[in-house]
């Protein structure tokens, strides 16, 4: 018996015990038609699109910082990174209500550009880049430290400078690496909920005009928002919970195949 | 020419080296004699205490590593995801220089790389040919080998060849060996012993 083996499956099934319910019941008998209405979907379509949209934010802005914190040592920016992870999530939505507000310089200065984040896609987003770009960060990170540097290192004697190293000799090699990361950013920015519910509770422009994020859909029902909210919120938490499932099973499996 | 003469130290390892010579230059050493890092110091990957590093007159000792005109090439080096073609060149086109199809043709010829395809593909004797072909088609002023002709079946020839085509090109080549016997092998050859060199004449 390989008690080690024994003692991590179980584990794992405590972890996963109240989402097997959920799935149960939210399927079963509790399935309620208000669960799965059509605004249901918009909801969580919007929930998929922002957050795929913030995972390709996270890979334009953020690779980068990982290969650096990969190949450098520079142990201030890399503590820098974990402080959106370390507070509140309701706090960055606060963060970037009084960022944007007109009551600051800031926020009079950004929507004089047009930059407004409050309900808009806009400020979803980029609080789920927020939320996400951590962990996009601490997945690419160890992938790019497993690389041999002997590649990198005979390009730069070349004459190869960090950023070109980084785009024509490390990231044509590192696809299933950026692939699996950018899944797993994906699948935390699908899971955010706090601060997204104050900076964008519902979105006001096209096409997702009036539609929250499917978190903030799923807290409304349990809340009571229409009568029987409670078995609508687990039968969209199932149905929120089968769609997701597969881009984290995915993200898993672009990080495991071999290069 | 390359005259180097520094001081350095990795964790607890000291190296205290001078190296000096034109053409070919051997560096043998048993395991953990200091080989690898003082090849590294030289390229610019360790940073050294103090004394220099000239290649051709010019000091390269505080100019960062893609400055110094020193390609550190070890059997780990090739770019996997290019094809052999592009990757013989890749350097030459990095810097901006024309490429000579005649010149690419001889290196190819000359160093035994009648191969194609993807050079992730390719076995590690195919892959060192690939990074030490596209070192000297990228005429940097030297090149430092570290093991690279290790796993080569035509080890000797193959220096001898490389050496020849380098110094047509004007381009110093330093490479370590485990071997004492490669000294013969080359026009200056040292000794490397818990982090000191000695010149073997």
């Amino acid at each position: 018996m390989n008690w080690l083996r024994a003692v991590s499956i179980a584990a794992v099934v405590l972890l996963l015990i109240p989402i097997a319910v959920l799935l149960y019941y939210g399927l079963g008998p509790f399935r309620s038609p208000a669960g799965y209405t059509a605004s249901v979907f918009r909801s969580i379509e919007l929930s998929i699109v922002a957050s795929a949209v913030a995972a390709l934010v996270d890979f334009a802005l953020f690779t980068p910082v990982a290969y650096y914190l990969a190949r450098g040592n520079d142990p201030i920016v890399e503590s820098l990174i974990d402080i959106p992870v370390g507070i509140p999530h309701p706090i960055i939505g606060v963060a970037l209500l009084i960022l944007d507000s007109p009551l600051t310089p800031t926020g009079q200065f950004l929507l004089l550009l047009g930059i407004n984040f409050f309900n808009t896609i806009l400020g979803l987003v980029v609080a789920l880049v927020i939320m996400s770009a951590p962990i996009y960060i601490k997945a690419m990170q160890p992938y790019f430290e497993s690389r041999d540097p002997s590649p990198e290192e005979f390009a730069t004697g070349l004459g190869a400078s960090g950023l070109r190293t980084l785009v024509s000799v490390v990231l044509p090699d590192s696809m299933s690496g950026v692939v699996s990361a950018s899944l797993v950013a994906m699948s935390r920015a699908l899971g955010e909920f706090g601060s997204i519910s104050i900076i964008a509770f519902y979105v006001l422009q096209y096409p997702f005009y009036g539609v929250s994020p499917a978190s903030v859909t799923i807290f409304q029902l349990f809340n009571g928002a229409i009568p029987g909210g409670l078995y609508a919120a687990v039968t969209a938490s199932a149905a929120m919970i089968l769609v997701a499932l597969p881009i984290t099973v995915a993200g898993h499996f672009f990080g495991r195949r071999s290069r | 020419m390359i005259e180097v003469r520094l001081r350095a130290h990795a964790g607890q390892f000291h190296l205290a080296a001078e190296v000096n010579g034109s053409g070919v230059t051997c560096i043998a050493g048993r395991n953990g004699a200091g080989k690898t890092t003082l090849l590294r110091a030289i390229a610019g990957f360790l940073r050294i205490d103090d004394g220099h590093v000239l290649v051709g007159g010019l000091d390269v000792a505080r100019l960062p590593v893609e400055k110094r005109g020193i390609v550190l090439v070890t059997p780990g080096s090739a770019l996997r995801h290019l094809e052999v073609d592009s990757h013989l060149v890749w350097g030459r086109k990095l810097l901006g220089k024309q490429v000579q199809e005649d010149q690419v043709s001889k290196v190819k010829s000359e160093l035994g790389i009648d191969f194609g395809g993807r050079v992730g593909k390719l076995s590690l004797g195919m892959r060192e040919r690939v990074s030490l072909a596209t070192a000297l088609l990228s005429e940097p002023k030297a090149i430092l080998v570290d093991e690279a002709f290790a796993s080569l079946h035509d080890r000797e020839e193959f220096i001898s060849a490389y050496g020849k085509l380098l110094a047509e090109a004007h381009i110093d080549l330093v490479f370590s060996s485990q071997v004492a016997a490669d000294g013969k092998l080359a026009d200056n050859f040292y000794i490397i012993e818990d982090g000191k060199t000695t010149a073997v004449t």
